[in-house]
């Protein structure tokens, strides 16, 4: 049973897996949150502006409309400014805040008198009005450094090529560890491994307790996979997430780390700040964070607490349109995908080769472009590897070449990703299910039940040729006791 | 509350997860008299009122200066730079006669130092807004003190604002999307960048129209001033509605994203709204500014007249900060006051209840002549009579108090009552009563008789 296609606009599976936000990691940390974190997390201007950019656009802006108002937000009002039923019941209305509620924007509803109003959190209010006012203290969007005039400063190019660089190298860590022929280049931070050991993007295959991991011999497992085929926001909220888990579990507060990050996604690229004035106290973040190329420090710059904080951590909060708008936007979109299969990928970046490797059948390497194919071995290779085929087209989507954009959508061909949906379900053609058999011998008998079945939603499978039925187990005594009460009638009324 | 059968559906629509990113161009008006009238705004007459603890709420007509409402704008754009990532702000000033832009600035001015409290955008925007807004004030007075004074009467140029806005709003057009609808397939308008720029301008006029009490009682002579471009601008002013309804801007991501029943949306997405808001309120006996009323209307853009009781700060937010691709979906606009439709003549500059169009040309006029003046077209004398003789049976027609808003059942204020504690605005208060205004021939429109 195949489904005709998979690519009708807006409903396709492909589609859903596009839709995916870049930071659904952050979002589901932060889902999981109590009400006190939020409050000590809007102490922070940065954090306020930050999670009101991660709202979508409808919530944002019914935050901005309440934001300078005396009054609370009336339900009366909200369905007024959305166009909604007035005889809408508050809580079905409130699915349009649903998800600044879910932040602790908006406190739970109340009602004075016989009006229904959201409260805005005092804090949230004071952060946002600060932010947007410039009147707050609390320095969160980076106190600059104080530097001497002959102090070297790098460029913001050079940053980038930095924050690239060392992001990268441990990408490429991970790719080449499945590999045989093994990594020429330099091995990341043990304490790099150690936390991708501990979110299980990587395993030691030779460590049978699971307690004492050689970091030296970690491969990358299929969630590793799954990761590497991520966009790269998703991938560093991911990884920033964590880091967060495993600083919380030693007992480090969370809500401070993270509006470091939030910090940080709001800074100036190529703008060099202080970390005693910006973040006391959290010197080991940013020790932390540098190994992973959110930050810069020259060796003099450790020592006084001066950091460049670099394109992975200022496109931290752009949204959805981050990945697309950083500078490295035009090197990320090299692929032109044929309906007949061939794909061609200019580029020279051995990561993203060695990532195309993984489902490509690569014919041809020129010094700028790798012409491959998608066939089905290689293909279902990668799904043996955990990969699904939704990961695959989400990949060959944010990686097209601008040409391909030019086009009327859906970008890749309905055809290819049909195809790779059909591999995908290859896999899984065949699923087990537990099931009583019942034999029958009179068709009314047989007819009968199978209705009865139906009605208890217990009914696999009918083959009235062979008047044999398969029920689940949970209603197996139900339809035996039926069964009976049947038999019994039967013969009664003859 | 008592159960409705059909339980009321919570949303036809499943609403927008992502809006393309915005340009916001604001156009403010800076022309001398009107800022002197409205920082010495008289307080109104005291209202007749019977609901003696509903007028207690209204805060007290105030007058604003300048710097105020610079200060409130600052916080207007900031917050829309705030509602997305990508999202863009241009602000050109209209003195008396010039316009020029006042932010970005032309070349990028030497970083200052980042304040550790200020978002860097913000701060950039804020203290390169203000250099350059100082600058132009400066500039114009000393203009005005070469001059003896003698251009202060000239209109502020929001014309001259108006077109640069559009022109730059046409540069920022990604070359790759005007290269390939040349070259693409027929529908080339459809392509799927989600990056895609949309685009509005949001006119900011201090310049009253003319005298109310001259035109708002005889319908024959009415001599109103056209407002802020003066009826000089007319033609220009018109050119750039013209311009903005035909630009092909912010449509693209509409156009393949929406749900395939929001076709209608598409090419209303296709416009750029012309946004007014109007400073100089009732209170101040002056026209609305007629042309620019027009030019919102006429781009589904929101005109709204300021009522003078503070509040500006929380009305630009909820009026003006949508951006246009949720303006009609999810959200609604606020009810808009009726438009008056009157035309200028190419004679007189005047306003014309009743015109004579070419039928060449188009041009109008105030009165049936036997030559258009603008084409050198010659009219059969005869003609002059019966036409005049029709003008005389031709009824002025009253125009509507509010336009109905598109989407909603009962009009309901834009906002919650606003910072200031400024009740309803003018337009929600005229609102109250709807249906009690005729609506003759659609919008009342003026009539215009061809010359044949």
């Amino acid at each position: 049973m195949v489904l005709p296609s998979f690519s009708n606009p807006g409903a396709g599976p492909a589609d859903a897996v596009v839709a995916a936000s870049p930071t659904a990691p952050l979002d589901a940390f932060l889902d999981n949150q109590p009400q006190t974190f939020y409050e000590s997390i809007y102490r922070s201007e940065a954090a306020c502006l930050c999670i009101l950019r991660l709202l979508p656009p409808v919530c944002r802006q019914i935050v901005l409309h309440v934001l300078w108002s005396h009054q609370t937000l009336k339900s009366a009002d909200l369905k007024a400014f959305c166009g909604m039923d007035e005889r809408l019941a508050p809580d079905a209305a409130e699915e349009v805040i649903r998800p600044a509620r879910d932040r602790h924007i908006f406190l739970s509803l109340n009602h004075k008198g016989n009006k229904f109003q959201w409260p805005l959190s005092d804090t949230f209010k004071r952060g946002l009005r600060n932010a947007l006012t410039g009147l707050g203290t609390s320095n969160s969007f980076g106190a600059p450094y104080a530097r001497g005039p002959r102090d070297e400063v790098p460029t913001a190019e050079a940053l980038t090529d930095y924050g690239e660089d060392t992001w990268e190298s441990i990408l490429k860590y991970m790719v080449s560890s499945g590999l045989t022929n093994g990594y020429r280049g330099g091995r990341p931070r043990n304490s790099v491994l150690l936390l991708l050991y501990q979110s299980g993007l990587m395993a030691d295959p030779y460590d049978r307790s699971g307690h004492n991991p050689k970091l030296e011999a970690l491969t990358i497992t299929s969630k590793g996979f799954q990761f590497l085929l991520e966009d790269r926001q998703t991938q560093l909220w991911q990884i920033l997430m964590y880091y967060l888990a495993g600083k919380q579990a030693r007992g480090e507060n969370a809500a401070d780390i993270l509006s470091l990050f939030f910090s940080l996604g709001c800074m100036q690229l190529g703008q060099d700040y202080s970390a005693s004035e910006s973040f006391p106290h959290m010197e080991n973040v940013l020790d932390d964070l540098e190994q992973y190329g959110f930050v810069y420090r020259t060796e003099m710059g450790r020592e006084r607490g001066q950091f460049f904080p670099t394109h992975l951590s200022t496109t931290l909060c752009s949204g959805e349109s981050g990945a697309s708008r950083s500078q490295s936007a035009d090197d990320k979109r090299f692929l032109i995908l044929e309906t007949n299969y061939k794909i061609y990928a200019y580029t020279s970046n051995d990561l993203e080769i060695a990532i195309l490797n993984l489902f490509v059948n690569i014919r041809i390497r020129y010094p700028n472009l790798v012409v491959g194919r998608l066939d089905r071995r290689h293909v279902k290779a990668a799904m043996d590897k955990g990969i699904a085929a939704g990961q695959i087209i989400s990949y060959l989507n944010s990686h097209a070449h601008p040409q391909m954009y030019n086009h009327p959508p859906p970008i890749l061909h309905p055809s290819v990703t049909d195809q790779l949906h059909l591999w995908d379900k290859e896999r899984n053609r065949l699923g087990a299910q537990e099931s009583v058999m019942f034999e029958f011998f009179s068709r009314e008998l047989f007819d009968e039940t199978r209705d009865e079945a139906e009605r208890n939603a217990g009914l696999h499978l009918a083959l009235p040729a062979k008047k044999l039925l398969f029920v689940d187990p949970n209603v197996r005594e139900a339809i035996k006791d039926f069964i009976k009460d049947k038999q019994v009638q039967l013969r009664g009324g003859i | 509350m008592a159960p409705q059968p059909p339980a009321p559906v919570a949303q036809s629509r499943p609403w927008p997860a992502a809006s393309p990113p915005a340009l916001l161009i604001a156009i403010i008006d800076l022309h001398p008299l009107a800022w002197s009238l409205l920082s010495s705004l008289a307080p109104g007459p005291e209202p007749v009122h019977t609901h003696a603890d509903k007028e207690k709420e209204k805060a007290p007509i105030s007058p604003i200066s300048l710097e105020e409402f610079v200060t409130i704008l600052m916080v207007f754009l900031n917050a829309h730079l705030a509602s997305r990532w990508g999202n863009e702000v241009v602000v050109y000033g209209a003195t008396a006669g010039k316009a020029a832009l006042l932010y970005p600035p032309p070349t990028e001015a030497g970083p200052s130092r980042p304040n550790p409290n200020i978002y860097r955008p913000f701060q950039l925007l804020d203290s390169q807004f203000e250099a350059r807004l100082k600058a132009a004030v400066a500039e114009e007075e000393q203009r005005l003190e070469a001059a003896g004074g003698s251009g202060l009467n000239d209109p502020p140029s929001l014309v001259s604002a108006l077109t640069k806005a559009l022109c730059y709003i046409n540069r920022r057009r990604p070359p790759e999307a005007a290269a390939s609808s040349l070259t693409a397939d027929t529908n080339g308008t459809q392509t799927s960048n989600p990056e895609a720029l949309e685009s509005r301008i949001l006119v900011l006029n201090a310049t009253p129209g003319g005298a109310e009490d001259a035109a708002a009682d005889s319908g024959k002579t009415a001599k109103a001033s056209g407002g802020s471009g003066g009826q000089r601008g007319y033609v220009g002013l018109m050119n750039c509605v013209f311009a903005a309804q035909k630009a092909f801007h912010g449509d693209r991501k509409l156009a393949w994203t929406w749900p395939p029943g929001s076709q209608q949306l598409c090419s209303d997405g296709q416009k750029i709204p012309i946004d007014v808001l109007t400073l100089p309120p009732e209170s101040t006996k002056t026209a609305p500014p007629i042309f620019l009323q027009q030019a919102a209307y006429l781009t589904k853009g929101i005109y709204w007249r300021w009522n003078g009781r503070g509040g500006l700060l929380q009305y630009l937010h909820s009026i003006y900060l949508p951006p246009a691709s949720l303006r009609l979906h999810p959200f609604t606009l606020p009810p808009q006051d009726a438009v008056d439709f009157r035309a200028v003549c190419f004679c007189h500059h005047d306003v014309v209840d009743v015109g004579f169009v070419c039928s060449v040309c188009l041009s109008i006029f105030c009165e049936a002549k036997p030559l258009c003046k603008m084409c050198g077209t010659r009219f059969p004398v005869k003609a002059l009579a019966t036409l005049k003789q029709l003008v005389a049976n031709v009824e002025p027609i009253p125009v509507p108090a509010t336009v109905p808003p598109p989407r909603l059942t009962k009009p309901k204020p834009p906002a919650a009552a606003a910072n200031g504690g400024a009740g309803g605005s003018s337009a929600s208060a005229s609102a109250s009563a709807p249906g009690h205004a005729p609506v003759a021939s659609g919008n009342g429109e003026p009539e215009v008789i061809v010359i044949d």
